[in-house]
């Protein structure tokens, strides 16, 4: 989705492909089009609209999944949304995903950009291999990365204790940091920030492409015309490279905040959640009171589901805002 | 240790001597994908006719009654067959404790049976404590006795972690309800082992017992005697058999289904250390291993051979009694199990230990005093309305986070509290009102070190 957005700016500045005119041509353009955009439609229909609709609908009743659909003797009405309502650990749910949302947003894209900037500049040695590295925990599954990190923190085995004991004579056993507590709230256990950390770290790659195609699309006689007029690097960066990729970076903060609105596999992975439900996110919450429930509550999880769908579309929207108006500030820049 | 063998055995005696039925036993290690694929395996119709079901939420002896209001069970006993389950009954008694082997309103209904007690002896449950020998006696400690008091247990974590700087116990907390395998052991030494008290007829967790227990965990992991981090139950078993943690508490499965056979001389079990008063409370024993239900789906023809099965694998000296036994999985309700239970020495303490009087006792069953909470929503709905999981959230903050547990669990049970009591009045003055009130709960003359006598009539 992404990269469509990205690359799609330079074909926006050439304007949309010609479509033939003639009235034979067009009806069967049209045609082809069509064909086309029905394996799309089915798909975004079958599993984006459908299970949107059906999440609404089942969230109005009580439904523990024994029938294949909800009965009409177990609605419920809204008493799903209210008691999610006066849910405690929805609310803490809610607030978890958030802080993940803001602080891996916080940590990733300023990292990714000015590893990105790195990346590109001429001097650079052995590139492709700086960019291979930094690219592969991207590639690796999120349960494995979490089982790197359990071994890697686990407070009597694990790779950072050991470190410590040696070199600090930190007792083994007292590094806990995926069940330890601060009292900094809203960010009470340790354990989120472990998570964030390796969310970002798994997600760094991915970013610093983003901001590298970013990077590449600023034409390179701005830079030289710079150099002639006495530019040095810091204000080539400042004047050029940071007010020509804007548009775009306001793409990519939206969409990195709302991918990690989807935070799931690194929290299954390194705590489940724990301790209690202290580091526990909303779309496992959700999973909780459905499949992992011994008696699933779809109703229920609908609701939850329903409510986060709204969370998300909130942001989507102010997405679609802010992508708008970075389209026409780029179109001031005639880019 | 796999209990496939068993269960082959069983099946190809029973061939043998029903050459026209087919039998196909399933078996799933891994019990939250189980239970997670109950409800589509039955909403496909590919649910299995004998299924195995141990509620998980909720009163949990009102398995019989959740499983009736999803509709997925019938009686064991199909339409039409003589049977007399009086007789049948009387054959199932050699181990069955003070509780009958079946009860209206838990496992009978209109005088037709829908499961039948499994492993529900008194030695069956958690709370046994489980020591490492040779890591006793290298710390120092004497390998054949174990803590009997917390005091003692204190004393040798506090030996075990200077002499080998090994954190004393073992204990889950992934997903945080793991944490049952230390508070059923501590806790029950103090009151109950639940968070319902069946004296005051109330969830509570402000019990003097319960936060002694509470306090006594929580020393235990300040002072650094429980192995850290966010373990699950495998990861402390494995810590336990790796010895990287010399004691542990579980339940009566551990010799059979973890230690095995190698374990016989590297483990002791014992009663769980008291605390140094003297023990103030008892494990709790409830009706609650009717585990193996008939699907209400079952074709006529499978109905009538399920039961034939049923009777079959719980004949008391049958083949399937015999092999299980033999091969320490446990203990059979139904069975003498002195008499088959293989030669494992740690499961024979357990058995012993089983038998002490005080160690495991019969809790009330509401549902015996008033019938009619058969029909009532109220203590699923106190259980369900937050989460299940709610209590054993609140200690694991409350450890981790090093703050008391009071301030988390009260409102936990005033809710949980609320519900119960408004429902049960609601179901009382309903158009079709039910003979329920909370003191269908309340048993306050009740001994929490004494089995309680059933014939007792609850206030009215």
């Amino acid at each position: 989705m992404s990269d469509i957005a990205i690359t799609g700016a330079g074909r926006d500045a050439a304007g949309p492909p010609s479509v033939p005119t003639a009235p034979g041509q067009s009806r069967g353009t049209l045609w082809w089009i069509a064909l086309f955009l029905i394996p799309f439609l089915i798909m975004f229909l079958g599993f984006t609209i459908w299970p949107l609709l059906g999440s609404a609908w089942y969230s109005l009743y009580d439904w523990n999944g024994s029938t294949t659909a909800p009965l009409a003797n177990s609605f419920v009405g809204l008493q799903n949304y209210t008691t999610i309502a006066g849910d405690p650990n929805f609310h803490l749910a809610v607030q978890n995903t958030l802080v993940y949302c803001i602080l891996e947003t916080l940590i990733k894209l300023p990292l990714t950009l000015g590893l990105a900037i790195l990346l590109t500049q001429r001097w650079l040695r052995f590139k492709n291999f700086f960019r291979t590295m930094f690219f592969l925990p991207f590639i690796l599954p999120v349960s494995t990365a979490g089982l790197v990190f359990q071994y890697i923190l686990d407070p009597t085995n694990g790779t950072v204790g050991a470190f410590l004991h040696t070199f600090f004579r930190v007792p083994l056993g007292t590094f806990t940091p995926l069940s330890d507590s601060i009292v900094l709230p809203p960010i009470h256990p340790t354990g989120l920030l472990v998570i964030v950390a390796v969310g970002a770290w798994q997600i760094f790659g991915q970013y610093m492409l983003y901001w590298m195609a970013a990077l590449q699309g600023v034409p390179e006689e701005l830079y030289e015309a710079a150099s002639l007029d006495g530019a040095g690097w810091w204000r080539q960066l400042r004047h050029i490279t940071l007010p020509m990729i804007w548009p775009i970076g306001v793409i990519i903060t939206i969409l990195a905040f709302v991918n990690a609105l989807k935070v799931f596999g690194q929290v299954l992975a390194l705590t489940n959640g724990g301790p209690g439900q202290a580091t526990n996110v909303v779309a496992l919450y959700i999973l909780q009171n459905s499949f992992l429930a011994s008696i699933p509550k779809f109703g229920y999880a609908s609701a939850a589901s329903v409510l986060f769908a709204i969370l998300a579309f909130v942001f989507f929207g102010g997405q679609a805002f802010l992508v708008t108006r970075a389209q026409q500030v780029r179109k001031e820049y005639g880019i | 240790m796999a209990q496939r063998p068993v269960y082959d055995a069983t099946i190809a005696a029973y061939e043998k001597l029903y050459p026209n039925v087919t039998v196909r036993w399933d078996t799933n290690p891994n019990q939250t994908a189980y239970y997670s694929g109950l409800t589509t395996q039955y909403s496909q119709n590919t649910l299995d006719d004998i299924f195995f079901y141990k509620t998980q939420t909720g009163d949990p002896t009102g398995t019989m009654q959740q499983l009736q209001q999803l509709g997925w069970i019938q009686p064991m006993q199909p339409a039409g067959d003589s049977t007399d389950i009086a007789t049948f009954e009387n054959t199932w008694k050699a181990d069955a404790g003070v509780q009958p082997s079946f009860i209206d309103g838990i496992n009978m209904q209109g005088g037709k049976p829908y499961s039948f007690p499994f492993t529900d002896t008194k030695a069956w449950g958690p709370g046994y404590f489980y020591w490492n020998k040779a890591l006793f006696k290298k710390a120092g400690l004497d390998p054949n006795t174990p803590p009997a008091t917390w005091s003692a247990l204190m004393s040798d974590c506090a030996t075990i972690k200077s002499k080998l700087s090994l954190p004393c116990f073992a204990m889950p907390m992934s997903p945080s309800n793991q944490l049952q395998r230390l508070w059923y052991a501590l806790s029950g030494s103090t009151q109950s082992d639940l968070f319902f008290d069946y004296k005051t007829g109330s969830f509570d967790l402000s019990e003097p017992g319960i936060q002694e227990a509470f306090t006594q965990i929580q020393t235990m992991y300040n002072d650094g005697y429980i192995v850290p981090g966010l373990n699950t139950l495998a990861a402390s078993r494995s810590q336990m058999i790796a010895g990287q943690a010399v004691m542990y508490t579980d339940g009566a499965w551990i010799p059979g289904q973890v230690f095995g056979p190698a374990g016989f001389n590297n483990y002791g079990v014992a009663a769980t250390p008291a605390p140094d008063a003297g023990r103030t409370g008892a494990l709790s024993q409830l009706p609650t291993q009717n585990v193996y239900w008939v699907n209400s789906k079952i074709a006529t023809t499978h109905a009538e051979a399920a039961w034939k099965f049923i009777q079959y694998i719980t004949q008391p000296d049958g083949i399937f009694v015999q092999t299980y036994l033999k091969d320490n999985f446990g203990t059979l309700a139904y069975a003498n199990n002195a008499k088959y239970l293989g030669s494992n020495p740690q499961l024979a303490t357990v058995l012993s230990l089983g038998e002490t009087k005080g160690f495991r006792v019969a809790n009330p069953v509401p549902l015996q005093q008033c019938p009619d909470l058969a029909q009532s929503q109220a203590f699923a709905k106190a259980t369900n309305a937050i989460s299940t999981t709610a209590e054993w959230d609140a200690i694991a903050t409350a450890l981790t986070s090093k703050s008391s547990l009071m301030a988390a669990a009260t409102n936990i049970v005033n809710t949980r509290n609320n519900i119960l009591t408004t429902t049960l009045a609601t179901e009382a003055g309903g158009a079709t009102p039910l003979k329920v009130s909370i003191n269908c709960y309340k048993f306050p003359t009740w001994n929490y070190t004494q089995d309680f006598d059933q014939k007792y009539s609850p206030p009215k």
